[in-house]
């Protein structure tokens, strides 16, 4: 893909031109009046976006969310914590456990 | 390849918790995968679940202060995508006793995106291990 451009154009937005060479890879030509006068060809290197640490960010503010929050349990393990989950938003657990939904 | 984990509702409502002992076993899970700067994946069907709960125990407040948290996205990854019974979801639902529609969704789509569950529920845990050692 070739974009032709204006000289004074690629003076007033720069940035636009540096994005469409991004997003196209393509040749410039910088034209005088009906010339082209220069050829670019961008090589653009894009750093390596930093590796977000999803779980870090979540526990380092955790405990003022869960301040926030304040919910108790009855559960004592992982699959009474899952049934008490279903019983609440289903009304009902796999063991056909019932509890009124909003209890 | 980036490491994903969709993480259940129970994962999710334990780390939340005003609980000390299942918090912290969440808080553990966290921890690993903090080391493998892993993605964490939120599942529109966990999204529901969750918001729910949050509305039913502690009420409307909570839930926003828990949205606001889903939406950083530093945090968390919002799965965007339509919620659909495949028949896959429904043959792995029909055939194990203990697993409900939605963990069964949730299975189908992690072996679907290569992506690891993350859960408290060990029926749930042990289907989709089972599931992603045959694919």
């Amino acid at each position: 893909m070739t974009i032709t451009v204006k000289i004074s154009d690629f003076r007033k937005d720069i940035s636009s031109y540096i994005d469409q060479m991004i997003s196209s890879q393509g040749v410039i030509n910088i034209k005088r009046g009906n010339v082209v006068v220069a050829k670019v060809l961008p090589e653009i290197r894009i750093k390596n976006e930093k590796k977000i640490n999803m779980a870090e960010n979540v526990l380092d503010d955790l405990e003022s969310v869960r301040k926030k929050i304040k919910i108790k349990t009855k559960a004592k393990n992982g699959t009474e914590l899952a049934n008490e989950i279903d019983r609440i938003v289903y009304g009902v657990d796999r063991n056909g456990q019932k509890i009124f939904v909003r209890q | 390849m980036d490491k994903k984990y969709l993480l259940d509702s129970n994962v999710i409502y334990a780390l939340y918790l005003d609980d000390d002992r299942l918090h912290s076993k969440a808080r553990e899970k966290l921890e690993k995968l903090s080391k493998k700067k892993a993605k964490l994946l939120l599942h529109p069907l966990v999204l529901i679940e969750i918001l729910s709960l949050i509305k039913y125990r502690a009420g409307l407040e909570s839930v926003k202060a828990v949205m606001t948290d889903f939406d950083n996205v530093k945090k968390y990854l919002k799965i965007d995508e339509p919620i659909i019974l495949s028949l896959e979801t429904y043959k792995i639902f029909e055939k194990y006793p203990k697993i409900g529609v939605v963990d069964a969704g949730l299975i189908d789509y992690c072996l679907k995106n290569k992506v690891n569950l993350v859960t408290f529920d060990k029926e749930m845990d042990e289907v989709w291990r089972k599931l992603k050692t045959k694919n």
